[in-house]
């Protein structure tokens, strides 16, 4: 039931790398859910196609990747950069 | 491109909850965190014990609902400062939630703090408060299969409450399984049986409650000593 809470939470952070690294669009996000947390892999993918849309990470492809224990982590995010101009 | 966060996901919730924990323990105020069923009793169980733990502990209450005041209400009543969440929907209570119920509270009035929170055997369970100590209560009307269904609730519970006892000759609730699904899914956990209606057990699960707060009076005055070196 706490899904989307925690997808609001990932959002954020999802977000403020984003702008922190620049990015026009997130293309994929990568997170690790252990097993003995009670957190429901459908509900999940549920609440991130929704929540996303209308942001940089909308359409973004969103991987779960199961643990034994109790992570709830970000692990990676991946994205379009803006292009830079001269300096870097 | 890639970034490598690896970062909890919760961390913003989880910062918060340091910082009230932190708070707490600065005014050497003992958190329980009480969790259940809707129905299983939480309020009445508070409106039972109280009489038992006041004066001598000063009580403070944050009541955790969707929508109403109602609980609030009846443990205001008591004379007891109460502040009323209303998480409109959301099934848990966070820190940023606690936090402003905090802010509403005289803290320097207040010995022991217990956090009600919403109704509710999944969600909560994965909602550190900073609490010093989880209450789990279950009453024999939701049966005792509930332990084996639902265990991240009530495998980190330091007491687990068996309330509505009184009803135990008229429902199917098999004890003696209670007791062996707990015992083996958290085996440091204390076990109370209670009954709010007829106030049986209400003095034992006090002095648990005195208990937990003279063990963390304890640990807060060892810190100190700790930190004076």
């Amino acid at each position: 039931m706490h899904e989307v809470s925690i997808i609001q939470s990932l959002m954020d952070q999802v977000e403020r790398f984003g702008a922190e690294y620049s990015m026009t669009k997130v293309t994929r996000v990568v997170v690790r859910i252990g097993d003995q947390t009670g957190v429901c892999k459908e509900s999940l993918q549920f609440a991130f196609a929704a929540i996303s849309q209308g942001t940089l990470v909308e359409g973004a492809e969103f991987v779960i990747e199961r643990t034994p224990d109790r992570e709830l982590d970000l692990q990676t995010i991946e994205g379009e950069q803006e292009e830079t101009t001269g300096e870097n | 491109m890639k970034i490598d966060i690896n970062q909890r996901i919760l961390s913003a919730h989880e910062a918060k909850t340091a910082q009230n924990k932190q708070m707490l323990a600065a005014k050497r105020i003992v958190t329980i965190n009480l969790m259940g069923s809707p129905g299983a009793g939480k309020t009445s169980l508070l409106e039972g014990v109280m009489a038992l733990l006041s004066p001598e502990l000063r009580v403070a209450v944050i009541e955790g609902d969707l929508f109403t005041t109602k609980d609030a209400e009846r443990v205001a009543a008591l004379g007891i400062p109460t502040v009323q969440i209303n998480t409109r929907g959301a099934c848990h209570l966070d820190g940023n939630m606690i936090e402003g119920a905090l802010a509403q509270l005289a803290l320097a009035e207040i010995d022991l703090l217990i956090i009600e929170n919403i109704g509710n055997l999944v969600c909560p369970a994965e909602f550190d408060l900073g609490e010093d100590f989880r209450l789990c209560l279950l009453s024999v009307t939701e049966g005792e299969d509930k332990i084996t269904k639902y265990p991240l609730m009530f495998k980190d519970a330091n007491a687990v409450v068996l309330n509505k006892v009184d009803l135990l000759p008229y429902v199917d609730f098999a004890l003696e399984q209670f007791y062996q699904d707990l015992t083996l899914l958290n085996p440091q956990a204390s076990i109370l049986e209670v009954s709010c209606r007829t106030a049986a057990g209400l003095t034992e699960l006090a002095g648990w409650i005195k208990q937990c707060v003279a063990a963390k009076r304890q640990e807060l005055a060892q810190a100190v000593i700790h930190e004076k070196g």
